[in-house]
């Protein structure tokens, strides 16, 4: 078990500079190539990953790391109270990260939370959460509504 | 209007003035007199044609235009710079799936998704279909990068296509990496040697355009390790080799900063636009870098900018990784938030993604008639959850419909009632298709008939197969023992199969499977008529719509009547059977499921579960998400039970069949966005 005890060393797009040890950075699968491939002895640099997102990150993967022997309830727990702690900004950069990061488990619970926070919105409210321009005429939003009356009924 | 002067044109005017015309004009004016049939045939007159159309360039978009009211994507050529009018070639290619589409001297290549490549000339209209070279199925999950042009010194077409194994854990039997080259001249390919492959190796290419100049193609490409290292791979036409050349120094660039690949009209050369997508658009230059005649060296061709709004392509996979997990009618309600989003939901990319997702999320539809009601009807009920608490009631006059067959397949409900008369429904978008009806004959309805409803997962398409059989001919000696028709959703049309095709299923009975289709072969237990004991599976290839046998797996010591049920096996998507003998003492028989390889020809044993007692009938597996498969077991009492991979533990759902009510059967069901709708 040496190998657990070799660090990687990580830096934000901010200059922030994190050691992590390498069983948690290899919950990335893109830093996992990077060692297999001996390119991961110097410091790895991540564009666009702020220290605060990756921190939140190599929390992410110390939690899955630490709970491998845990049962699989207690991780979907765990995620849940990881994921509903975060706001629908910092999602945005969580997913951005983790889909550069190739960490899959984290990619899908962060998309699948953003999916459970706007399923049930009307497109109104969409159109304020993502900043996007109504580019419909009145007649053509009128149509689409109309044609699918039975999806705006959505009290449920 | 006619020209009618007398006066002798020269010769070498004409030709210039005919240099000029349209393609459409020359092969008109091709039957003015064998000189003239015979010069426009000539190379030079060819080439020469070509050096003159190339100052007058159009645009050609693969996009789907907002103004239009349904979400296809089109080919589409515009006449002139006023996008006034235009030309959508490849009507269907929204269903060619076309993975590359590249444009070089008036030749338009297209490549599928299954490497199959055409060449296509719009203006003549000749079109040659390349003979395929890469044939293995598996190779359409690869990365595939392609490439097409010319050498300009002995005006040969050559095509290159690198086909690549990015999931080498679960193919690695094959090659990493593989590269053709096809030449017109010859109508062949050449396989490249491995020692020919070493500058692309670790390396990913990406499709580039229009990106062949000189006889020598590019590509951008980037280090799979050190990703953020970027190159241009060169491929020399005429010699057949690779190049490899640097990008171009740019100080304070952020690592991962790439580019596109465009050609500078009448200097022939080749220039980079290197975007650096994580600065603020508002703010940043747009550099242009033009590659020197050697194809060694950049320099700064150009600056423009800064330029607002260029759409941010990190901003649409983080929005759409969140979407294809929506439920659909959430989708369908955000559809009127803006076009670009009514366009996405109705990408078959977005669709077929949707899918995959919703897969791991599987609910239950049972047809049965429910102890706790007064009634006896049949109902056909999709529970939301495992609580089974809350439901809704697929048609409700499910059991007015005489239903003989019903098939669930990518969210999609197949019913066939006992007239043959089939209908297609997606209960989450609530559309409906009635097939046109094939069989018409009244007393087919008497026959033993077979269903099949899947998809080809290669071209998207739709198919369902119907077996209609005689089985009395005794009484009705004139009608065939056999018939058997395939539809296609796209061409809403039958096709029979003929009587050859069908001699793998002649003299078999085949059992209705519920969800059996798997990778575009549909699958069913089958039983000689003589002797009626010798069990198999047929299998129907829905994309070559061929019949295939398989053997039922061997086992000793079974009794010579157990027959079997076939379930998938979710996240996998291999097909299983499960083979019940039903002559056993339950109280002591373990369960054996068999798992069919992915060349569809051997069985090997998937788990063993058991004993349960007083279990009568396995009915599936179940997906219900984050990993976690059940297995729906019946029970002589009328129960539904769900048995626990993991802990072994059988859980009682609640869900009681009725005494002495109809036929219980259970199906798995997942939301899809798939469109039924017929087109116009």
């Amino acid at each position: 078990m040496a190998s657990t005890l070799k660090k990687i060393i990580l830096k934000s797009c901010d200059g922030k500079i994190l050691e992590v040890e390498e069983a948690v950075a290899v919950q990335s699968q893109m830093i996992k190539n990077m060692i297999e491939d001996d390119c991961a002895n110097e410091e790895i640099p991540l564009p666009d990953i702020t220290g605060e997102i990756l921190s939140m990150i190599i929390e992410y993967c110390k939690m899955h790391v630490d709970g491998e022997n845990n049962s699989n309830n207690e991780l979907i727990a765990r995620d849940a109270d990881f994921i509903t702690r975060v706001d629908l900004n910092t999602l945005y950069y969580l997913i951005v990260a983790a889909n550069f990061l190739n960490v899959k488990s984290l990619l899908d619970l962060t998309c699948q939370r953003v999916a459970d926070i706007i399923k049930g919105k009307s497109p109104e409210e969409i159109r304020l959460t993502f900043n996007i321009k109504n580019d419909f005429t009145p007649e053509e939003e009128e149509e689409i509504r109309k044609k699918n009356a039975w999806a705006f009924d959505y009290k449920d | 209007m006619a020209v009618t002067s007398n006066a002798q044109w020269p010769d070498d005017l004409v030709t210039l003035i005919l240099l000029r015309l349209p393609v459409k004009s020359i092969i008109r004016f091709k039957c003015v007199s064998t000189i003239w049939r015979c010069l426009f045939g000539n190379p030079s007159f060819v080439s020469q044609h070509l050096c003159i159309s190339k100052r007058n360039q159009r645009i050609v978009v693969s996009y789907t235009d907002e103004h239009k009211h349904d979400d296809e994507i089109v080919l589409r050529m515009f006449h002139d710079t006023t996008l006034a009018t235009f030309d959508d070639w490849f009507p269907q290619f929204q269903t060619l799936r076309a993975v590359s589409v590249c444009i070089h001297d008036g030749l338009l290549f297209v490549c599928d998704i299954n490497l199959r490549i055409r060449l296509w000339n719009p203006a003549t209209r000749e079109t040659r279909f390349l003979p395929q070279y890469y044939t293995d199925a598996r190779h359409r999950r690869y990365w595939n990068t392609i490439g097409f042009g010319s050498d300009p010194i002995s005006n040969e077409y050559k095509v290159i296509l690198i086909v690549r194994n990015d999931k080498p854990y679960k193919t690695p039997l094959l090659p990493r990496l593989r590269c053709a080259v096809y030449k017109m001249s010859t109508d062949s390919w050449r396989e490249l040697k491995r020692e020919e492959l070493h500058l692309v190796e670790g390396k990913s290419l990406y499709n580039s355009e229009n990106a062949c100049v000189n006889g020598v193609y590019y590509w951008v490409a980037s280090d799979d390790v050190s990703y953020w290292k970027y190159y241009v791979v060169a491929f020399d036409m005429r010699k057949e080799v690779f190049q490899l050349i640097q990008w171009p120094h740019i100080p304070d660039t952020q690592p991962n900063s790439t580019g596109e690949l465009v050609i500078i009209p009448r200097v022939d050369r080749i220039s980079l636009w290197i975007s650096d997508s994580y600065t603020d658009s508002h703010t940043s230059n747009h550099d242009f870098w033009m590659l020197d005649e050697h194809g060694q060296y950049w320099t700064k061709l150009l600056t423009i900018g800064p330029l607002l709004e260029l759409a941010s392509p990190i901003q649409q996979t983080v929005t759409n990784s969140s979407f294809i997990r929506l439920p659909v009618k959430s989708i369908i309600r955000f559809k009127c938030v803006s076009t670009i989003w009514r366009c996405l939901f109705g990408n078959p990319s977005f669709v077929s993604q949707h899918l995959c997702i919703s897969k791991r999320n599987q609910r239950i539809v049972v047809s049965y008639t429910d102890e706790h009601e007064h009634d006896d009807k049949i109902v056909l009920r999709m529970f939301h959850d495992t609580t089974l608490a809350t439901f809704d009631d697929w048609f409700p006059q499910f059991q007015t419909l005489r239903a003989v067959s019903v098939c669930i397949h990518d969210g999609l409900l197949f019913v066939c009632d006992i007239n043959l008369r089939i209908r297609l429904w997606n209960p989450a978008t609530r559309e409906t298709r009635f097939l046109p009806q094939y069989y018409t004959d009244a007393r087919h309805r008497r026959y033993w008939n077979t269903i099949g409803f899947g998809s080809d997962p290669i071209s998207n398409e739709y198919k369902v197969i119907l077996i209609v059989r005689n089985d009395k001919p005794y009484k009705t000696p004139l009608l065939p023992w056999l018939r058997c028709a395939v539809y296609k959703m796209s061409t809403d049309s039958w096709r029979e199969l003929k009587r050859e095709e069908l001699h793998l299923v002649e003299g078999k009975s085949l059992y209705n499977s519920k969800n059996a289709c798997v990778n575009g072969v549909y699958y069913w237990v089958a039983s000689d008529y003589v002797p009626y004991w010798k069990h198999c599976v047929v299998a129907f290839d829905m994309r070559k719509e061929v019949f295939q046998l398989i053997q039922w797996p061997h086992i000793p010591d079974t009794q010579p009547n157990s027959t079997g049920e076939l379930f998938i096996i979710p996240s996998v998507d291999r097909i299983s059977l499960w083979i019940s003998d039903s002559y056993a003492d339950s109280h002591t028989s373990n369960h054996d499921f068999w798992m069919l390889d992915e060349h569809g020809q051997y069985w090997t044993k998937l788990l063993t579960i058991g004993p349960l007692l007083e279990v009568r009938m396995l009915l599936g597996f179940w997906n219900i998400g984050k990993g976690n498969i059940k297995i729906l077991a019946y029970f002589t009492n009328r129960k539904l039970q769900l048995y626990d991979l993991q802990t072994h533990q059988l859980i009682d759902t609640g869900l009681r069949h009725k005494l002495n009510g109809a036929q219980f059967c259970i199906y798995t069901y997942e939301e899809s966005l798939v469109t039924i709708r017929r087109h116009r």
